[in-house]
C-alpha cells in the first residue's frame, strides 16, 4: 500500500472496528491489515492510549486454557468516532479536490 | 528472532525504564498475540527495540487534548534539542536543531552523541549521555523516577509551558527546569525518568520538584536528598550514606533501605517505612501517620516516639503517648517517630 497511516487516522480506525463489535488484539491487527498499511507494528500504544483516555474498556474471556483480552468501545470513545467521522469527511473532500481538479480549473469546484 | 526470544528482549529493554506493572500488561498483550499469530509472529514484526520505544513514547507522553489534537493532526512538532556543546555563547541555538516527530525513535548512537538536551515548549526527549556519579535536579514541576538500567538514560516529557535543560558537567547530570504561567489550568506536569547501569555508584542525588512525585528503586547513592511539594515519594532496595526524604503535601514511602542516616518529613502526608536499617533514623509527621518496621529487635535501639493526638502502638501494644528508651550495652542505633495529627505503629523484624 502507498499511503501510511497516522496516529490520529489509526485511532479512528481502531475505534470505527469496536464500534461495529468487541475485538481481541490480534483480531484487530489482522482486520486493520486487510484494509491499511499498520506496517509491523503493535496495537498496543494505541489500545493503550485511549484506555487512558477513556474511550476503551477492556474484559477477559478464558479460551483455550488462556485469557483473551476484548477491547470495547465506551460513550466517550462513541462520540470521540463521531468527532473523527467529521474531521475525515472534510479532510477527504479537500484531497479529493486537490488530487482530481481538472486542468485549467481553480481547485474549488466539487 | 523467535517470539520467546521477541519476548525475553522487549522486557529487558522495559526493565526499569515504567513501573512493573505497566511492564506486566505489554508483555501480557504481546504474548496473548504471539498465542494467537502462531510461531514466526515475532519475525514479521519491527523489532523488539522499535516497539519498546513506542511503547515507552506513548507512556511518557501526555494524554493528548481531543479537541486541539485533531486539529493539529498535521502539525507534528513535539520537540526542539539543540546540540549547544561546542558552540555556545556563539550560536547558542544556531549549530543544530533537530525536530522529533512524536512517534519517531532516535538510535543509541545519535541519542549518545548529544551533549545537551534542552527541551523547550514541552514534548519528549530521549537522551543517552556520559557517564555521571551525582544527579542535581532543581526548579521542574514533574514526576521523578530513578531506576536501574542497561545505560545511562534520560528520558523526558513535559508540558509545553515548561522547559528545561539537561547537561552532564563535572560528572554530574543537571537537569533544571522552568514553567512559564505556573500551575495555570490544564498544567499537566510531566515525567522525567533516569536509569543508571547496575555497576555505577552514584554519590550523591539532589531532586527538588514542584508538583511531581519522586521514585527510586534499586539505587544506590551516597548523599540523598529529596524534595517534593505535592507529590509522594517512593524509596525501594538502596543503599544510601544518608537519605533525606520531604513531602510536603505527599506519602512518603521507605522499603527495604539500608543508610547510615535516614530522615523522612511529612507536612499533611503519611510515612511508611518497611524493614530498613539505619544507624540514625528520625521520621517526622505534622498531621499524617507514621508506620515502620525496623530491621532487628527493639533492644538494638535508641528510641524516642512521641504522639500528640493519635495513638502510639509499640509491637502491636498501645502505649502512652511517648515513649523513651535509653542507650545500654546492647543498643547500636537511633530511631525517633513523631507525629502531631496522626499515629505512630512501630514493630521489629525479629
Amino acid at each position: 500500500m502507498v499511503f501510511s497511516v497516522a496516529s490520529p487516522l489509526l485511532d479512528a480506525c481502531v475505534l470505527a472496528l469496536l464500534g461495529r463489535e468487541d475485538a481481541y488484539g490480534y483480531a484487530m491487527t489482522q482486520a486493520l491489515r486487510q484494509r491499511v498499511d499498520i506496517s509491523e507494528s503493535t496495537l498496543y500504544p494505541i489500545l493503550r492510549r485511549l484506555q487512558q483516555e477513556g474511550a476503551l474498556k477492556t474484559y477477559d474471556r478464558p479460551y483455550q486454557g488462556r485469557n483473551r483480552r476484548y477491547y470495547a468501545i465506551t460513550p466517550v470513545g462513541e462520540s470521540m468516532l463521531a468527532a473523527y467521522r467529521q474531521e475525515w469527511t472534510k479532510y477527504r473532500e479537500n484531497v479529493e479536490t486537490l488530487l482530481f481538479a481538472e486542468k485549467g480549473g481553480t481547485g474549488h469546484e466539487q | 528472532m523467535s517470539n520467546e526470544e521477541f519476548l525475553v528482549q522487549l522486557e529487558q529493554l522495559l526493565q526499569g525504564k515504567m513501573p512493573f506493572q505497566e511492564i506486566q500488561s505489554v508483555m501480557d498483550y504481546h504474548r496473548e498475540y504471539f498465542a494467537e499469530a502462531g510461531e514466526n509472529a515475532a519475525a514479521e514484526l519491527d523489532p523488539p527495540e522499535v516497539i519498546a520505544r513506542r511503547v515507552l513514547d506513548e507512556y511518557f507522553s501526555p494524554p493528548p487534548q481531543r479537541e486541539r489534537g485533531l486539529a493539529r493532526i498535521a502539525i507534528i512538532a513535539t520537540l526542539c534539542i539543540v546540540l549547544a556543546a561546542a558552540f555556545i555563547g556563539v550560536r547558542r541555538y544556531g549549530s543544530r536543531f533537530t525536530v522529533y516527530e512524536r512517534d519517531s525513535y532516535i538510535t543509541a548512537e545519535e541519542a549518545a552523541a548529544i551533549d545537551q538536551v534542552t527541551v523547550i515548549d514541552g514534548g519528549t526527549s530521549q537522551w543517552l549521555p556520559q557517564e555521571f556519579e551525582s544527579i542535581v535536579i532543581e526548579g521542574v514541576s514533574d514526576d521523578v523516577v530513578i531506576t536501574r538500567g542497561a545505560d545511562f538514560s534520560v528520558d523526558t516529557w513535559c508540558d509545553e509551558r515548561e522547559t528545561m535543560d539537561c547537561v552532564v558537567k563535572d560528572d554530574t547530570l543537571y537537569i533544571t527546569g522552568a514553567v512559564n504561567g505556573l500551575f495555570s489550568t490544564g498544567f499537566e506536569g510531566g515525567n522525567i525518568s533516569i536509569t543508571v547501569p547496575e555497576q555505577a555508584g552514584l554519590s550523591m542525588i539532589r531532586v527538588n520538584t514542584d508538583l511531581g512525585g519522586i521514585y527510586l528503586d534499586g539505587i544506590n547513592a551516597g548523599e540523598v536528598e529529596l524534595h517534593t511539594e505535592l507529590g509522594d515519594i517512593s524509596v525501594s532496595s538502596g543503599l544510601f550514606t544518608s537519605l533525606d526524604c520531604d513531602s510536603d503535601l505527599g506519602d512518603i514511602s521507605v522499603s527495604s533501605v539500608v543508610a547510615d542516616a535516614l530522615r523522612c518529613t511529612c507536612d499533611y502526608g503519611s510515612i511508611e517505612a518497611v524493614e530498613f536499617e539505619a544507624q540514625e533514623t528520625g521520621l517526622v509527621a505534622d498531621l499524617g501517620s507514621i508506620t515502620a518496621i525496623a530491621v532487628g529487635t527493639q533492644s538494638d535501639y535508641v528510641l524516642e516516639l512521641a504522639v500528640e493526638l493519635g495513638e502510639l502502638k509499640l509491637n502491636g501494644l498501645k502505649v502512652s503517648n511517648t515513649y523513651t528508651q535509653n542507650a545500654t550495652d546492647s543498643t547500636t542505633r537511633f530511631l525517633s517517630a513523631k507525629a502531631d495529627g496522626g499515629s505512630v505503629t512501630l514493630d521489629f523484624t525479629d
